[in-house]
């Protein structure tokens, strides 16, 4: 590349031309960059079986599948072609070497806040319960090498799951963790990943997918408020997470976020091996109130909910008779913080699968926030979703910058998903 | 395999940014930044003699190269590359340079992930002022020291303003001006004669403040000063050493 100073020169359009072209864009530019507001059109989603908007009501009056049916033999048998020096490659989640190498992927290069404060640090802990539930199937651990040094420089990961979406029920896969390394960002990987992890689960003879995303494509069936309860309030100011309100001082601060040492509900214990059979039953009644909602049979719920340090934290309420009455669960994903001097570790717990049934929802809820900060949890996590809307600011959440938008893969629905209605969810 | 991929995002980064710059998505502040980026990049350090005072905007691309100093041309194409990830995420999934409206939203990682992942949210700003909706309250000299304005707690004090004055909380000026840590505002309140033991309703005194606060040099000032009882207990029992962080023993009670 030469010296000249040509190109640049013609980049800096003239001051005039350039303030006048962003007065016109200026607003639909800012809706773009958060995302709030559907693009002209979409050079990769426009080509998948995914609802899009502006459709003709009469191509969405009822709930089905997008795509003409098709049968395993019709499935591309060959994986998809890869730019050169690039490889497919199945991560071994048991292979503890494997495994490091997408935990180091995910910690450098996986999802960051706006700011660049934050950015997710799955554990490997976290990782194997996250993509080994029953029925997981290793070739949707999917991977893309460096032909020459074999540096991991992406990932895409699919994991087994029934889901219900209004009255039906559909064997889907859940997609997760796609990331590809920030240096290659420009090489298009990302809907490859996306085209090959589709053949590899329609080769298992499954249509259906569920995905989530922060950005909006075609189309999601819910939207959803992420909103958070601060637990250790100083370090999530001192860190940036939050900031102190400016009327306020620390020291009141710290009182308003203050909780007990110990949860109130008398029967609140952790989760056994025992109690299986019982919460699969709570869980599954509770869940048939919301339009979209994992159906899990024992097994699934023995993996999901089996308490795990750090992981996934789950308690139950056993009422007289060993009776189990109520359910809550929580799980941690702590985040690094990009450029602090004081902390480099952000720890946060994510609201899991919780059943109301002895106990008032807001009783289990401040349980559950007094667990999650007495095992050192910073931050509270949770959506508007289950019953949560009318219990978050009673118990103290302040709303999230960020949402989250819930997708499904060949299946369109007739009619959307408001946040209340969504009983499902994704890590 | 590292280098050669970021001469190739640097390359494609720089077609994105030629072209996007001449559909308005990105502002004149922006593109400054990508042209010292793209110098720095390409030439090296800024050797170039600065424009004249009356060349505004040549003066301000030959500023914004300066403004990287000794930065390595490596650098300086990852950085280009990263500002452009950072305002237009999807860029390298779209067709190159159509800027807006075309990208697929692909883009495997980066802000609020792409297809497939979670969102990383925090704290709206609005989240936690909803108590400071409406008029503030809060009376001026409070005002003052919260704001850490030494010259208008000295003017609200000549004025008459009583130091012993409580806010909603029966918190004094000492107290904001400790849990803000303006160290010069607790020493002028304190040469007014503002009462270093009040508490607040909870039994807090300003030492509980700056402790719970952690501001170390409000606290320090405040547990050398004269009158100060460091044995106070608030409402749930603690001395301000009890609510300290570690290795604050200047806030241990010398007299028990």
């Amino acid at each position: 590349m030469s010296g000249e100073d040509k190109q640049p020169d013609k980049q800096l359009a003239p001051d005039g031309l350039a303030a006048r072209l962003q007065a016109a864009l200026g607003a639909l530019t800012m809706d773009d960059a958060s995302g709030q507001r559907p693009k002209q059109n979409y050079a990769f989603w426009g080509t998948q079986p995914v609802a899009q908007f502006g459709e003709q009501p009469s191509s969405s009056a009822t709930d089905g599948p997008i795509d003409a049916p098709k049968t395993v033999a019709d499935v591309r048998k060959e994986p998809y072609g890869l730019p050169q020096n690039f490889e497919w490659v199945t991560c071994d989640i048991n292979s503890d070497k494997e495994l490091e190498e997408i935990h180091d992927l995910l910690g450098a290069h996986y999802v960051e806040d706006d700011d660049n404060m934050f950015r997710f640090a799955y554990s490997k802990e976290f990782l194997r319960w996250a993509l080994q539930p029953p029925g997981f199937q290793t070739v949707w651990h999917c991977g893309v090498r460096v032909s020459t040094t074999g540096k991991l420089v992406a990932f895409i990961s699919g994991i087994p799951a029934t889901v219900r979406a209004h009255s039906n029920q559909l064997k889907t896969v859940e997609i997760n963790f796609l990331c590809v390394h920030k240096k290659l960002r420009h090489k298009r990987l990302a809907p490859v990943l996306i085209k090959e992890i589709t053949r590899r689960v329609n080769l298992h003879d499954i249509w259906q997918a569920v995905y989530t995303a922060g950005v909006l494509l075609p189309k999601p069936v819910a939207e959803c408020q992420y909103w958070h309860r601060s637990l250790n309030p100083k370090k999530l100011i001192s860190i940036g997470f939050s900031r102190l309100a400016p009327r306020m001082t620390m020291a009141r601060t710290l009182k308003l976020y203050k909780l007990p040492d110990q949860p109130v509900t008398p029967g609140l214990r952790q989760m056994e091996a025992k109690d299986v059979p019982q919460v699969t039953k709570l869980l599954a009644g509770y869940l048939q109130q919301f339009s979209i909602a994992p159906e899990m049979d024992e097994e699934e719920v023995r993996h999901w909910l089996s308490f795990q340090t750090d992981v996934v934290h789950s308690y139950v309420v056993e009422g007289p008779g060993g009776r189990i009455t109520d359910l809550l669960s929580f799980y941690t994903l702590p985040s690094s913080v990009i450029g602090n001097d004081q902390y480099d570790s952000l720890k946060a717990a994510y609201m899991f699968y919780t059943v109301p049934g002895a106990t008032p929802l807001p009783q289990l809820m401040n349980d559950a926030l007094i667990l999650a900060h007495a095992t050192g949890h910073d931050v509270f996590n949770a959506l508007d979703i289950f019953e949560n809307e009318k219990i978050l600011k009673e118990l103290k959440f302040g709303i999230g910058d960020g949402k989250l938008r819930y997708y499904l893969f060949n299946w369109r629905v007739a009619q959307d998903i408001p946040s209340n209605k969504v009983g499902l969810v994704m890590l | 395999m590292e280098d050669s991929s970021l001469e190739e995002a640097f390359d494609a980064a720089t077609q994105y940014v030629g072209a996007a710059s001449t559909n308005g998505s990105l502002s004149n502040d922006q593109l400054l930044q990508f042209y010292g980026m793209y110098k720095q990049a390409t030439v090296g350090p800024c050797d170039a003699p600065k424009p004249s005072f009356f060349d505004r905007k040549g003066r301000a691309k030959w500023q914004a190269w300066a403004d990287l100093g000794q930065l390595p041309g490596s650098e300086a194409q990852q950085r280009y590359v990263d500002l452009l990830t950072q305002l237009i995420p999807d860029w390298a999934a779209g067709s190159s340079g159509s800027g807006s409206g075309s990208g697929s939203g692909s883009g495997g990682g980066g802000k609020r992930g792409g297809a497939g992942g979670p969102v990383q949210s925090r704290m709206a700003e609005a989240a936690e002022d909803e108590q400071a909706a409406g008029p503030d309250a809060t009376p001026p000299l409070l005002q003052a020291a919260r704001a850490g304005d030494t010259a208008a707690v000295e003017a609200l004090l000549q004025g008459g303003s009583d130091a012993g004055q409580r806010g909603s909380e029966g918190e004094t000026a000492l107290h904001w001006a400790a849990d803000r840590g303006h160290e010069a505002v607790v020493a002028l309140l304190l040469k007014h004669g503002a009462d270093i033991n009040a508490a607040d309703n909870d039994g807090l005194t300003a030492c509980h403040y700056a402790a719970l606060a952690e501001q170390r040099g409000a606290a320090q000032l405040l547990a050398a000063a004269p009158g100060v009882q460091l044995g106070l207990r608030s409402a749930d029992g603690e001395t301000p050493a009890d609510v300290a962080p570690p290795g604050w023993d200047f806030l241990q009670a010398s007299d028990g």
